[in-house]
């Protein structure tokens, strides 16, 4: 069944003159969960997402949303997306709820619906008693509004292009928590260079490098997967650092600290803790972040 | 596609462009009668100077004929500020990315670009109908016994000239990149056949000769003569919309 994942990209590819921007993405997205799709300036997130929205045509490879292909132009798939593009832009001369019905005539909504369901996204994104026109909005306003209408239609699939990166803290976490709340009724996807958001509310995650997916899966599994075992010491005595990272070849990060890096020594290590009496405040997992697998994956490359 | 030309509308008013567009059209439309009117003033005032060098001026017989003769000189100017001031249509949307958050929503492209165009059909109609208006209505109150012939007949071809404008605009504003390359292309087509109407055998097929329904009137020249550069004004119509829905398909937004 092809509807459990609300988009499917195979083996896309696009290049502008002679330079490749994604060579052969694959990528699924399953319904219900906020993705992160992260990747450095320039990876070719929002390439990707245009390409979704049928905003640019492909070179080779294919796209199902919902199931349905996409396809550039007159794109009909375009009606399960809502989609925030990373600075929107209005028509100014409009106030946000004459904004939102607009949206809801064109996307072919009722009278009743639009005006009900305009209330609610306004209120969610905390704009319902906003009476002035667009014309003197700020960023994080217009980004708010953004979401209102790419939330309206009760899409299947909400597209936010780097809805963060240009706010204030503040404002970041304002739209991270209308996020969150907007995964109660559809599936988000979320491109963004800003890992700390992904942690924060993102389910899966799709690290995008050179034009593919060099990693995908779930935040707990892609840590998991690069949890390193390693094993930090610190004690009590600094010289007792020195003898132990000369005595197991451990590496030796500051005074009182070293690291141990294969797991299968830990047993004999302890022994000689113990034997040799050496005193430790503390032995714990290193826990990766996802900083580390950004980095480690794309220097990698 | 009714909320679409809703928000056409919306941005005719509020942005004040209608405004604008009204007053210069019924500027134009005063200033027909209006000089002829005067024209009788300034032959008085001009005489004394006229007799020190020698000339003398004959009395000026002043009918509705001189007022429809304005009516069809001021034209171009008022399509001059039709099109300054439509130019931006597709462009500036193109420039600010609202089209994007429209097409995402699955508006199709034909229903925005076909919006665009009956929006400015219907504003150029409307503001021939109030430069023509303001002119007949004053050269019925001034000069209402004169009979002008074929002024009807003669005023439509001056709007299918608009709607020739109209069109250019709208598939050079799915051409462009920005207004100026609007200016220019529209402006460039109207220049041409300008000059293509200055080859005997070519002008009367022209649309330029379209403003020239004073010939008609004073009966130097037939319904017929016209025929030529109806035709062809109505074609260059049917193919620049056809053109123009053809590009904005396929538009990079």
């Amino acid at each position: 069944m092809t509807d459990r994942y609300v988009l499917e990209i195979e083996g896309l590819e696009k290049h502008f003159g002679d330079k490749k921007v994604l060579r052969g993405l694959n990528l699924k997205v399953p319904e219900k969960k906020v993705f992160g799709f992260v990747g450095r300036n320039g990876a070719g997130k929002t390439t990707t997402m245009k390409l979704v929205l049928g905003l640019m045509a492909q070179d080779k490879g294919e796209i199902r949303v919902a199931g349905e292909k996409v396809k550039y132009g007159n794109n009909k798939t375009n009606k399960y997306i809502g989609y925030l593009p990373d600075v929107p832009e209005y028509y100014s001369f409009m106030t946000p709820k004459e904004y939102l019905r607009f949206c809801g005539e064109i996307t072919g909504m009722d009278k009743n619906e639009i005006r009900t369901r305009s209330e609610e996204m306004l209120r969610l994104v905390g704009l319902g008693e906003e009476k002035h026109r667009i014309k003197g909005f700020s960023r994080g306003m217009k980004q708010r509004l953004g979401i209102a209408q790419a939330l309206l239609a009760k899409p299947k699939l909400l597209i936010c292009d780097e809805p963060t990166s240009a706010l204030d803290p503040l404002g970041r976490k304002e739209i991270l928590e209308i996020l969150v709340a907007a995964k109660e009724e559809t599936t988000i996807i979320f491109s963004t260079h800003i890992l700390s958001d992904v942690e924060h509310i993102c389910d899966e995650m799709a690290l995008l490098n050179e034009g593919r997916i060099v990693m995908q899966g779930s935040i707990d599994e892609v840590k998991n997967r690069h949890r390193g075992d390693a094993f930090e010491i610190r004690l009590e005595r600094k010289a007792d650092a020195g003898i132990l990272s000369e005595a197991f070849k451990l590496e030796r990060i500051n005074e009182d600290r070293v690291i141990l890096k294969d797991r299968s020594m830990l047993p004999e290590l302890l022994r000689y803790l113990a034997d040799s009496s050496i005193p430790f405040v503390s032995m714990e997992k290193q826990e990766v972040t996802l900083e580390d697998i950004f980095i480690d994956a794309i220097g990698e490359k | 596609m009714n909320a679409y030309i809703k928000k056409e509308w919306m941005e005719l008013t509020r942005t004040g462009r209608l405004l604008i567009l009204s007053i210069i059209f019924i500027l134009f439309g005063i200033l027909n009668p209006a000089i002829a009117k005067l024209t009788p003033w300034l032959y008085d005032m001009m005489k004394d100077t006229f007799k020190e060098q020698g000339l003398t001026l004959g009395t000026v017989n002043i009918t509705a004929f001189t007022c429809w003769e304005q009516y069809f000189k001021n034209i171009l100017m008022a399509i001059i500020a039709m099109l300054l001031l439509s130019c931006n249509g597709f462009t500036g949307e193109y420039q600010k990315g609202t089209l994007i958050q429209v097409v995402t929503k699955g508006l199709s492209r034909r229903k925005i670009y076909f919006s665009k165009l009956l929006t400015g059909f219907a504003t150029w109609t409307a503001m021939f109908v109030l430069y023509s208006g303001i002119t007949f209505v004053y050269a019925k109150y001034f000069w209402g016994d004169d009979e002008v012939p074929h002024i009807f007949l003669a005023m439509l071809f001056v709007w299918l000239l608009g709607m020739l404008l109209m069109s250019l605009i709208a598939m050079f504003g799915t051409i462009a990149g920005n207004s100026g390359q609007v200016l220019l292309g529209t402006g460039a087509v109207f220049f041409v056949t300008f000059l293509l109407g200055y080859v005997p055998k070519l002008s009367d097929y022209m649309p330029m000769k379209l403003t020239d329904g004073m010939a008609l009137c004073k009966g130097t020249a037939q319904v017929s003569d016209f025929t030529g550069s109806i035709i062809i004004a109505s074609i260059m119509i049917v193919v620049c919309v056809i053109i123009g829905m053809a590009v904005f398909d396929k538009k990079k937004l």
